[in-house]
């Protein structure tokens, strides 16, 4: 009987000694002890393919903005001493100044015919000191100039462009204006009276789909399809997923693109008019996502979790969401992703560190960047 | 030193907690540490890449017709400081030979502190991560090739410090300590005051058999759970009754095994093999005049008793002796007492052979007086026969003279004999008395009246005086013969002329009848020896030939009275005439028993 007890203490003086010994430290890991790593611990499913960068090249300054059918230009918002939108040709590698303005570019897209540009312009009203914005087109040769939107329009800065040289655009009428650079107009008026951040137009469908914020919930945005008859000034609007911060349409596959919030990450989803139902892709911590011309890839943009920094790293996996691939290391990217129309080229824009950033004006210094890869 | 239990309940108490507060602790030490630990390892991993992806991209944008790894080397500072910014933390670069080329941290006091990890990265082409204690803080070293276009350009080293690790377990420790020390206080606490509550049953579970250690056995222990503890109460007061009930029997068969020895006959002394008194009864003390005694050799005076004992202890197995003492004729009878599994005890019983011993005594002396009454009349018979036959007489008047001498002799022989076979049977154990309940008032009439008739004949006067009676047990034919015999002799001593007062009264739980006659009395001597067989008083001898009384009237009297638990007495003064006082018990003292004290009365 006097055994167990003794057992039981000379066991207690044992871990205690060993708790005391160890002085917080790791007794599984051992202190001062290579080990070597041999898995590729960041990818979770080991890919069978292997990426490798082919040229990563500085383009031009300025943060890159959309690129033509052909693949020979980018529109580039610089900012000097005015806001300039710039053109860039990929080949001859050269800058030419598009638009100098005194009004801020909010974004801009080529047309679907690679004729003109439609651009959002930020308005401020000297006098009341309102803020609005306006829509313009210009033709490339900067022959012609006109406004699109209305006046009394307060265009959403993020517009998409129709399958017909229009313009699709949301104002702050919970109005969504498809309109051309004749000046036809159609005007829709969105049901629910919802407050719509982001549009753009499915061609196949002839429909629109939009980010707007929830009704219940200010906080949040839902990602909306709305199909535009020809016999109705009205849209009815159909939720297709709820929490979405960011999508993008795919021209060729009419396939949408977006990344859903849950939680403290997000999930990249996609959905077409057909699809009863969205589909999960990935989940992880997203920025921002679309598809690659050919509707094959996704390239999107991923942050590290819990990073106070702004930075993210670009990646590109199969529309499936498998082989993801890391394409860059973390960069404090300003642009959206810029994919070469054919080629497995990508432009994107980087902010870059500066040391007048004491000054308190705008400017940044922006670079853009191209970067050639290849997945084999 | 042995502890109490309850002290040693609260010292496992608080081992056992300080145990499982230990473990409890290592888990979360271990466990968190281990956790930021591969947190670290990976996130070092994932930097690694990302670097590597960044050089890369630096690199490629760098236009120069250097090779990759020339130009890695030449733009090594810018490229250390780039990813140091970014990631916030120490970062060296090395060649691929491992030469140190740049430190994000320009003064360094530690040289080559990544060697081991760089030497071992170079010879496996694979990243390594170290774990270090520097001063008592965690770092992480880790290097790792630059792969670009699968050629590794170079390697690269972090050197990570893991203090937020550091912190928290020092801030951890302390809570735990302090959680701990607490912890230990409430536990001590309140384990002392439980403890108390818990042992409570016990306490009293004590208390109450020091009780019946005591003697007190009529307690029993209320607890009101029915647990453990309340199962070993009800055991425990199952147990108390049971032994109030086997002490109540023992006590009751000790009582009545008492009062079988009380009732025996004999004394009885029980002595165990050292000469301890186990038991004995009321005869010793009345036989020895010692009370309670507790060992053979408190008798004193009987030092026969302790020989017996010696010798019963020296294997006789029967000894039988007989004594006298104090006036006693005493046979003592020893034996052992065997019983399988106990060892040897002895047993004396004394038996008191006085009564016996003096009935022998008149049983001698009777059978001397009846040879010598038989021998008289016998040899005036065989006188008288011898006379005729020798001498041939033809005188008719001797003859006659003498034949009626025979005749009368013979006769008195008969009589003699009758009384005789009376007595013998009243000495017989087994005396056909034929006892029922009787009336004495009754009983006495009929003898007055019977008497009176011949009591006529001298113009004596029998007068009978009594008052109601209870019944009593007796044969009433005895009883009449007694009543008779008296009477008789009352008659036959009263002069002409005189009465003679029969009276019987209750006196004291008996029946007293006196019969008194006038006549001449009885002297003292006489009145000794009137009761003893074949006494005769002499003037009774030399009168009445033709009654011839064979002097056994007056013993058979006694022995009936006696054999119905009564006594027969005398008063009487010569000159002033008798009193015969008989006492018999009435019914109910004979059934619920008198004195059990010896029956030789004085």
């Amino acid at each position: 009987m006097k055994k167990t007890p003794n057992k039981v203490i000379f066991f207690c003086f044992i871990v205690l000694t060993l708790f005391i010994s160890s002085g917080c430290q790791n007794l599984f890991i051992p202190t001062n002890v290579p080990v070597v790593l041999r898995n590729d611990p960041v990818t979770k499913d080991p890919s069978p393919q292997q990426v490798s960068i082919q040229s990563y090249t500085m383009a031009s300054p300025g943060v890159v903005q959309d690129i033509t059918n052909s693949g020979n230009n980018l529109i580039l918002f610089t900012f000097g001493t005015t806001y300039n939108i710039d053109t860039y040709n990929t080949e001859t590698m050269q800058l030419s100044s598009f638009v100098n303005s005194d009004k801020k570019a909010l974004s801009a897209l080529y047309d679907t015919f690679d004729t003109g540009i439609y651009y959002a312009e930020k308005l401020i009203d000297p006098i009341t000191g309102s803020v609005g914005s306006q829509i313009i087109w210009s033709d490339v040769n900067q022959n012609t100039t006109r406004v699109i939107s209305l006046p009394e329009e307060n265009v959403i800065q993020h517009f998409g462009i129709g399958d017909s040289g229009q313009v699709v655009y949301a104002n702050n009428n919970n109005q969504i204006v498809l309109a051309d650079s004749e000046g036809n107009r159609q005007v829709y008026s969105v049901l629910n009276n919802y407050n719509i951040l982001a549009v753009d137009y499915i061609n196949q469908e002839k429909g629109v789909v939009f980010i707007a914020t929830d009704p219940q919930n200010e906080e949040r945005t839902n990602l909306y399809y709305a199909n535009m008859k020809a016999d109705s000034a009205e849209l009815a609007s159909t939720l297709i997923a709820e929490n979405v911060s960011s999508f993008d349409i795919n021209t060729l596959t009419n396939q949408v693109v977006f990344i859903k919030n849950t939680g403290d990450s997000q999930t990249i989803r996609t959905w077409n008019t057909s699809a009863s139902a969205t589909s999960g892709i990935a989940t992880g911590n997203y920025d921002s996502a679309r598809f690659t011309p050919n509707g094959e890839r996704i390239v999107f943009t991923q942050s590290t979790p819990n990073s106070d920094s702004q930075v993210k790293s670009i990646w590109i996996m199969d529309a499936n969401g498998k082989n993801s691939l890391q394409l860059t290391a973390p960069l404090n990217i300003n642009s959206e992703i810029i994919c070469h129309p054919y080629k497995s080229v990508l432009f994107f824009s980087v902010e870059k560190s500066s040391d007048s950033i004491s000054s308190a004006d705008e400017h940044t210094l922006s670079q853009t960047y191209q970067l050639t890869y290849k997945i084999d | 030193m042995q502890l109490s239990y309850r002290v040693r309940m609260i010292l496992y108490n608080i081992l056992l907690f300080a145990f499982a507060f230990l473990i409890v602790v290592f888990c979360v030490f271990q466990g968190t540490s281990y956790y930021y630990i591969n947190q670290t390892k990976d996130a070092l991993q994932k930097t690694a890449q990302d670097s590597t992806l960044f050089i890369s991209q630096e690199l490629k944008n760098i236009q120069s017709p250097d090779s990759l790894k020339n130009r890695f080397i030449a733009n090594s500072l810018y490229l250390s400081k780039s990813i140091s910014e970014n990631e916030n933390h120490r970062v060296l670069l090395f060649d691929t030979d491992g030469n140190r080329i740049a430190d994000s941290v320009e003064e360094t006091t530690i040289n080559n502190s990544l060697k081991a990890e760089l030497d071992l990265s170079l010879a496996e082409n694979a990243p390594v991560f170290t774990l270090k204690s520097i001063n008592d803080a965690s770092m992480a070293y880790f290097t790792a090739p630059v792969t670009i276009d699968n050629t590794v350009v170079g390697y690269l080293g972090f050197i990570y410090s893991m203090h937020e690790m550091d912190t928290f377990l020092r801030v951890a420790g302390i809570l735990f300590g302090i959680g701990g020390l607490l912890g230990l206080i409430v536990l001590v606490f309140v384990t002392m005051s439980f403890s108390k509550h818990f042992f409570q049953p016990i306490k009293d579970l004590t208390k109450i058999s020091n009780e019946i250690n005591n003697g007190n056995y009529n307690l029993t222990i209320y607890y009101k759970h029915t647990d453990e503890i309340g199962d070993l109460t009800h055991a425990f007061n199952g147990m108390v009754t049971n032994i109030n009930n086997v002490i109540l029997q023992l006590e009751s068969e000790r009582k009545r095994l008492a009062g079988v020895l009380a009732s025996i006959d004999d004394g009885l002394l029980a002595i165990d093999k050292n000469g301890n008194i186990i038991t004995s009864n009321s005869y010793i003390k009345t036989y020895f005049n010692v009370s309670n005694p507790k060992t053979i050799y408190d008798f004193q005076y009987q030092s026969f008793l302790r020989d017996i004992f010696d010798s019963l202890k020296n294997g006789k197995d029967h000894i039988s002796e007989e004594i006298d003492c104090n006036n006693r004729n005493l046979l003592l009878i020893g034996s052992p007492i065997r019983e399988k599994g106990f060892e040897e005890n002895y047993m004396i019983i004394i038996r008191n052979m006085t009564a016996a011993r003096h009935i022998q005594e008149e049983q001698r002396k009777f059978i001397s007086s009846v040879s010598h009454e038989l021998r008289t009349p016998l040899t005036t018979i065989i006188g008288y026969t011898d006379m005729l036959t020798r001498r041939q007489v033809a005188d008719p008047e001797i003859l006659n003279r003498s034949l009626n001498t025979i005749n009368r002799e013979g006769h008195r022989l008969l009589r003699l004999v009758d009384n005789l076979l009376n007595v013998n049977k009243f000495d017989k154990a087994e005396f056909d008395f034929k006892k029922t309940n009787l009336n004495i008032v009754l009983l006495l009439s009929e003898v007055v009246e019977q008497m009176q008739i011949k009591a006529s004949q001298t113009d004596v006067e029998i007068n009978y005086v009594s008052e109601e009676l209870p019944e009593i047990l007796g044969d009433y034919d005895r009883l009449q013969q007694v009543f008779i015999n008296i009477i008789h002799n009352a008659i036959k001593y009263s002069n002409r002329g005189d009465i003679i007062d029969v009276i019987s009264a209750i006196e004291d739980n008996h029946i007293v009848v006196s019969i008194r006659d006038y006549g001449p009395g009885i002297s003292e001597i006489e009145q000794k020896r009137i009761f003893n067989a074949f006494y005769r008083v002499e003037e009774d001898r030399s009168r009445g030939y033709d009654e011839g009384g064979s002097g056994l009237g007056l013993y058979i009297v006694k022995q009936i009275v006696e054999k119905h638990d009564g006594k027969i007495d005398i008063v009487s003064q010569v000159g002033e005439g008798t009193n015969i006082i008989v006492t018999l018990p009435i019914l109910s003292v004979l059934i619920y028993g008198g004195d059990t004290d010896e029956k030789n009365t004085k």
